[in-house]
């Protein structure tokens, strides 16, 4: 299979996107810019650079930004809420990527969302649900779209993952049930579902006592957990913002930036379409975040949280050439997709 | 409660030179609304309204000027379909025609004030409810006494909607035939009511001549509260207008021919599905208040279809159409809440419009929905001055909203709170 798909990738020619504002996100952005990928990796990017004999030229109005595909950290798209084996709580051999439906609606309607890669992960209501696996957006079925099938171990101490009917019950028997199991866990990062500000407090002591790499889902810290966050380099995936948020639910990434809390705006699709991934971000940039964090919490911060830093997330030389050209500032909602590239091959529109 | 409101109106009135004497706001980019925005443009105002606009305003040497040189001046956004005031709770008890919102409203809840803070300043509060009937719908101002323009603003109707996560058509369309008895029945009503008064006049007639003939005195017909809300409906001269929740393309042409059928002054609300039969509704004539824009996850059946872009579709089409916030739990945006990304609404539907026309679906154009746009939704001489001040050009999530002013009043002031 990787044969075949390293076979497909070599025929395709090389493209150059020619105009534009290139952002890269990690460097500075190119005004009227130009990107060549060839065998689905980005092999050069700059004001001007040279075209290669039989590169196919894609003109790009000067006015459209060329950004680096964002990446969902945490999604279960297209798996309809299928990720979570309920009989048991600890369940660390289930691959979420596994209930991935490439034909599913809400993964085609994905395709034009400006999202390039989304981790599909198991859901809360397992204390051990199992790895969270990527799947690239790249409109293809199921083989030929997964990218990795295990990057991390997706947890929970939320309330969640409290049942009735099976352990644990309560909140102090789901912590101690993951200490316990936490040394025979396989030696992935662990993305822990931990909410309130005391399930924060004991998601930090696992860490400590476990040397164990953590970053916490759908967390929302006090101000004085934010700074234990920094200091920890404990990163964060941020719930969706919606209209019907509160105002300190809004400033929350904004208040993170300030901090110096690392994290990345996730979808959580179903429940909000990838569609609206980026307007979490522009939700969080009228309440205070800064731009230049906003745009990195939807490329590079995913890209690290994966595993998957230096391959994608920033537009570089030598880094998969997953490019979204937008017909404006992506964080602007007036703007929209125009073209998505994947390993270099256009697939959308 | 109003009074107290009142009390505080009065109290920040006096604070604000505005109400006082001439207030200028110089410098600014102004989208009036009307056209091209004007650039380093000049706003007077005046006892609450806009007394000049343009770019050579002779400025009386008395009046306060404001250099808001660099910023960006914009109408107060209007949200024609909202649910501020009303509880964040979702609400699906069953309405009827005789029940007004406004009856229904808090008038402290803190919404209200983030929503000015955005530069919301006028909106359209309707009903919910389940079933084919909804109630009252009523039209507001943000001002400091939430002056109420309309309580009686527009009946709200239901065609077609499920509101569950099944779709059984034969269940979503009852509605037709109950909205069709409805005004059948009032239109007999008002018949009753006329032929009423026809027989008392001929009565009273025969009793002034004193002829003893068998003209008898005619029984009055009971008066019924429901009835005289949907009659008012029909009246040919002063409708008033109905509002009808649509969501799929065959509940928009169902309702088009009863707004036909019946002679209705009316809106679409949500028109869900209304990309697909842009023509008819251009055809008709009938105006859209399109939204919500944000579909989340768990949305009822109505918004399988549903489109971010529909608003700009329909705009293309030539349908008078305006983008509310319309927060409805059963599209996932619960609360009263959502009337603060109004703007985001426009910006997110406009896909293909210009920042005219985007500014328009949440501006003049939801003033002419809600009848009011001779005195509200554009910066035009003698219209309320209401007004925001923006740090920079709109829809840019960077953007902040400085100041708002409403009749004149400053309401928000960045910064001071």
């Amino acid at each position: 299979m990787i044969v075949l798909a390293m076979v497909l990738l070599l025929q395709t020619d090389p493209i150059v996107l020619k105009g534009g504002r290139v952002v890269p996100v990690s460097g500075p952005e190119i005004e009227n810019g130009m990107v060549l990928v060839a065998d689905g990796k980005i092999r050069a990017v700059g004001a001007s650079i040279d075209v290669p004999a039989g590169a196919k030229v894609i003109e790009v109005s000067r006015t459209s930004w060329i950004l680096p595909g964002f990446i969902d950290a945490h999604s279960h798209l297209g798996s309809a809420y299928d990720v979570e084996e309920s009989a048991e709580s600890v369940t660390p051999e289930a691959k979420a990527v596994e209930a991935f439906t490439s034909r599913h609606p809400d993964a085609r309607a994905a395709l034009s969302s400006g999202v390039t890669l989304v981790a599909l992960s198991p859901g809360n209501g397992n204390v051990v649900g199992g790895r969270v696996g990527v799947i690239r957006l790249n409109g293809e079925r199921y083989d030929r779209a997964l990218l990795k099938d295990v990057v991390a171990l997706k947890a929970s101490i939320g309330a969640d993952a409290l049942r009735t009917d099976r352990e644990p019950t309560s909140r102090t028997g789901a912590i101690a049930m993951f200490r316990q199991r936490l040394p025979e866990l396989p030696a992935l990062p662990i993305f822990l579902h931990a909410v309130t500000p005391a399930e924060i407090e004991s998601a930090l002591d696992l860490q400590r006592s476990s040397q164990r790499r953590m970053a916490l889902v759908h967390a929302r810290p006090s101000e004085e957990l934010m700074k234990r966050l920094a200091s920890t380099k404990t990163p964060m995936m941020v719930e969706p913002l919606t209209t019907s948020d509160r105002r300190d639910t809004l400033e929350m990434p904004g208040k993170l930036a300030k901090a110096g809390v690392t994290f990345a705006f996730v979808s959580d699709a179903p429940g909000i379409p990838e569609s609206l991934l980026r307007v979490s971000a522009a939700f969080a940039v009228k309440y205070g975040l800064d731009r230049q964090t906003a745009l990195k919490a939807l490329t590079v911060v995913p890209a690290e949280l994966l595993g998957l830093e230096g391959q994608r997330g920033t537009i570089a030389v030598g880094q998969a050439a997953d490019l979204v050209v937008w017909d404006g500032d992506p964080l602007m909602l007036t703007s929209g997709v125009e073209k998505v590239l994947i390993d270099g091959k256009v697939t959308w529109p | 409660m109003r009074l107290l409101a009142l009390a505080l109106s009065l109290f920040l009135q006096a604070e604000d030179p505005a109400q006082s004497k001439t207030l200028v706001l110089r410098g600014a980019r102004v989208y009036t609304g009307s056209g091209a925005p004007l650039d380093a443009g000049i706003v007077l105002i005046e006892k609450g309204r806009i007394s000049a606009v343009g770019k050579d305003v002779a400025v009386p040497p008395t009046a306060q000027v404001l250099d808001v040189t660099g910023k960006v001046l914009i109408p107060g956004l209007i949200d024609a379909a909202s649910r501020l005031f009303l509880p964040s709770v979702a609400d699906r008890s069953p309405g009827s025609p005789e029940q007004r919102v406004v009856d229904g409203m808090d008038f402290f809840q803190r919404d209200v004030a983030e929503a000015v803070e955005q530069g919301v300043t006028t909106v359209y509060v309707g009903p919910l409810g389940v079933g084919a009937v909804n109630g009252l719908g009523a039209v507001l101002r943000l001002d400091a006494a939430h002056t109420v323009l309309d309580k009686e603003a527009a009946l709200k109707l239901s065609l077609g909607a499920s509101g569950g996560d099944t779709s059984s058509a034969l269940e979503r369309y009852q509605s037709y035939p109950q909205l069709k008895s409805l005004f059948d029945a009032a239109k007999q009503y008002v018949e009753d009511g006329e032929k009423y008064r026809r027989d008392l006049a001929a009565y009273e007639a025969a009793q002034k001549e004193k002829k003893t003939t068998d003209v008898k005195n005619p029984t009055k017909p009971k008066v019924d509260a429901r009835q005289e809300i949907v009659a008012r409906c029909l009246d040919p001269k002063k409708p008033l207008p109905v509002r009808i929740e649509v969501h799929t393309a065959d509940a928009i042409v169902l309702a088009l021919k009863l707004i036909e059928d019946f002679k209705l002054k009316a809106v679409l609300e949500y028109v869900t599905e209304g990309g697909d039969v842009a023509a008819a509704i251009a055809k008709a004539k009938v105006p859209a208040v399109v939204g919500p824009v944000f579909k989340l996850g768990g949305a009822s059946v109505d918004y399988l279809r549903h489109s971010p872009t529909t608003a700009s579709v329909l705009v293309k089409a030539g349908v008078p159409t305006a983008v509310a916030s319309f927060a409805d739990e059963r599209a996932g945006a619960i609360g009263p809440g959502a009337t603060r990304f109004l703007a985001e609404s426009a910006a997110f539907a406009a896909r293909g419009l210009t920042r005219e026309q985007a500014l328009g679906l949440i501006t003049l154009e939801a003033a002419k929905i809600l009848g009011i746009d001779k005195t509200h939704g554009s910066i035009e001489k003698d219209k309320a001055a209401d007004l925001v001040l923006l740090s920079g050009e709109p829809f840019d999530p960077a953007t902040r909203v400085d100041r708002v002013w409403i009749d004149g009043a400053s309401v928000y002031s960045r910064g001071s709170r």
